[in-house]
């Protein structure tokens, strides 16, 4: 009888520490809430494929860092203890302190949670731009540089951005925070991250949430818009065959626009710099090593600690909040009127080239490097199934993601 | 003296929300076209001087070959010809390697569908527009979702 009574004492106690118990205590049902909207992520991730790269590790640090007690995202700390009750391993690994009341205390440092290490790279700016020189290591600038017009549809598609942050002004949120929500419209999720862990860190999850979801969600949010801006005649315009780009054109584009925008507006050199770095080390083909790891090891290595770590952000207590329904909101907004101005700019390019530059296009504005280029030739199709549009909308599509960093810019410069 | 270029800004100055969301509105819609304009400018201007470049250099090029295409044509066995079918019973030369032939028979032979096949000739087809390997590109690049 008392083996099973020690038994039982035993279960209780493990039941008590575990964080079980917290999921049924008073405001546990929130963490429930966040693991399953994790779930749900994973399931966007795994079974339908939405972003699965970024999506899947933001869902899982979402779920590690819900789960009661597990301690992944705690903050370093240090305890005062005094001397008499430290233990001597204590007393040798740790500094004393002699307080104003006479009595010594030895700081006992306590381990902060893995992921809050990790998350150090986002909190000071770290990851963002190193995912961005991955960018530039795999992006081909060359339909830019055919065709320099399209960096007019790379600016268009920010309007929306300027336009979002009114509109967060106008629900309320300060200015620093509307910043960082309108950022969403840029369809960007590094610069989107960047923006944010600099003007309101303390709402990197539901911002970074929303800015990937609805790029996840490219290929159904930006269709109808497309669609609805645009004739039949103007979605069935056939593009003329690009120039050839020469390599040292290739070769000089990264240098120059790093000096332009630099100059210009040095709030954007961290993102734009590591954008052209990355490119340079692709055209120049001279450093095919560092470009290949830029491409693909350490691509691969950030995302992971960028996913993982941007997740962890969206605890409950933060998350399950009226801002983050605003947030979401928002971002579709902002997401929404990126598509329509960039749609908007390419029929009055439409125009004015007498209907040699197919609207569509424009759409690919919005960053989303390249699915967003991707549905601008899906919808061409629809009306011209011989109509190949992808390289025409690339341009586009790489200038908004320098248009996107320079909207960054603006709004780190004024709001910071 | 250098004069005090500090920047005076941050959304407290900002007299109102009016105020706060015109400026930044304006002010962030004109930097983003006027540096990307900017670019256009730069990048066309640019362009320009290197398609002019490679014009010339190709034009030098073109004429170095018509030199030697009229060289090459009054020879009197027209060797130079180059011959854009090869007929592989080993009588007839090609611009074509044979590593590509040796390619397209291995191709051909792994039909696999139990007959024997024999390539007899290989005829080089003149391509208008997008080549299939541009186009099987495109399509790689386009699939559906």
């Amino acid at each position: 009888m008392e083996i099973l009574s020690s038994i039982w004492d035993s279960i209780v106690s493990i039941l008590n520490e575990s964080g079980l118990l917290f999921l049924f205590a008073d405001g546990g049902w929130k963490n429930a809430i966040m693991i399953a909207v994790a779930c749900f992520l994973l399931y966007l991730a795994i079974g339908k494929q939405f972003e699965p790269l970024l999506l899947l590790p933001i869902a899982f640090g979402m779920l590690l860092v819900n789960l009661p007690l597990s301690g992944v995202m705690d903050v370093p700390t240090t305890e005062l203890v005094p001397k008499a009750q430290a233990d001597a391993t204590e007393i040798a690994k740790y500094s004393q302190l002699v307080m104003p009341d006479g009595n010594t205390y030895v700081e006992v440092a306590h381990q902060g949670g893995l992921l809050y290490y990790l998350y150090l790279g986002v909190k000071l700016g770290i990851y963002p731009p190193l995912i961005f020189l991955g960018i530039g290591a795999m992006s081909d600038f060359g339909p830019l540089l055919a065709n320099p017009k399209s960096f007019i549809l790379g600016a268009a598609a920010q309007i929306g951005i300027f336009f979002t942050f009114c509109g967060a002004i106008l629900l309320g949120f300060p200015a620093k925070v509307a910043g960082a929500i309108a950022i969403i419209g840029g369809a960007d999720g590094p610069t989107a991250i960047y923006v944010t862990s600099k003007l309101a860190a303390e709402y990197l999850g539901p911002i970074a949430v929303a800015a990937y979801s609805y790029m996840a969600l490219v290929p159904i949010i930006q269709p109808p818009i497309m669609r609805l801006l645009t004739t039949k005649k103007e979605r069935a315009v056939v593009m003329q065959q690009l120039r050839t780009v020469s390599k040292t054109e290739k070769i000089m584009f990264p240098i120059i626009v790093t000096v332009v925008v630099a100059l210009l507006l040095p709030s954007a050199a961290p993102l734009v710099g590591m954008l052209m770095l990355g490119n340079l080390m692709r055209e120049s083909g001279v450093v095919k090593r560092i470009s290949d790891a830029a491409q693909n090891e350490l691509m691969n290595i950030i995302t992971i600690f960028l996913g993982i770590t941007v997740g962890a952000t969206a605890r409950a207590e933060v998350f399950l909040t009226k801002e983050t329904l605003l947030i979401i909101f928002l971002g579709l907004a902002a997401f929404c009127l990126g598509t329509a101005f960039g749609v908007i700019f390419g029929k009055l390019m439409y125009i004015f080239t007498g209907g040699k530059v197919n609207p569509l296009i424009g759409s690919a504005g919005v960053s989303a490097v390249p699915m967003a280029a991707r549905v601008s030739q899906k919808v061409g199709q629809e009306s011209n199934p011989s109509n190949y549009l992808l390289m025409h909308a690339l341009g586009p599509n790489v200038a908004g993601v320098i248009g996107s960093a320079v909207a960054a810019g603006v709004l780190l410069a004024v709001l910071k | 003296m250098l004069p005090d270029f500090t920047p005076v800004m941050g959304a407290e100055l900002f007299e109102s929300k009016g105020m706060l969301m015109a400026v930044i509105t304006v002010s962030g819609i004109v930097i983003v076209f006027t540096i990307l304009i900017l670019l256009i400018f730069i990048f066309y201007a640019y362009g320009a001087i290197f398609s002019a470049v490679t014009t010339s250099r190709e034009k030098k090029k073109a004429q170095k070959a018509a030199v030697a295409a009229k060289a090459a044509d009054a020879q009197p066995d027209g060797s130079a010809a180059g011959p854009e079918t090869v007929q592989l019973n080993g009588e007839t030369t090609s611009e074509i390697p044979g590593e590509i032939i040796a390619v397209i028979a291995a191709a051909v032979a792994s039909l696999g569908d139990g007959k024997v096949y024999r390539v007899r000739k290989v005829t080089r087809t003149p391509v208008s527009g997008r080549t299939p390997w541009a186009t099987a590109g495109l399509l790689e690049n386009t699939r559906p979702f």
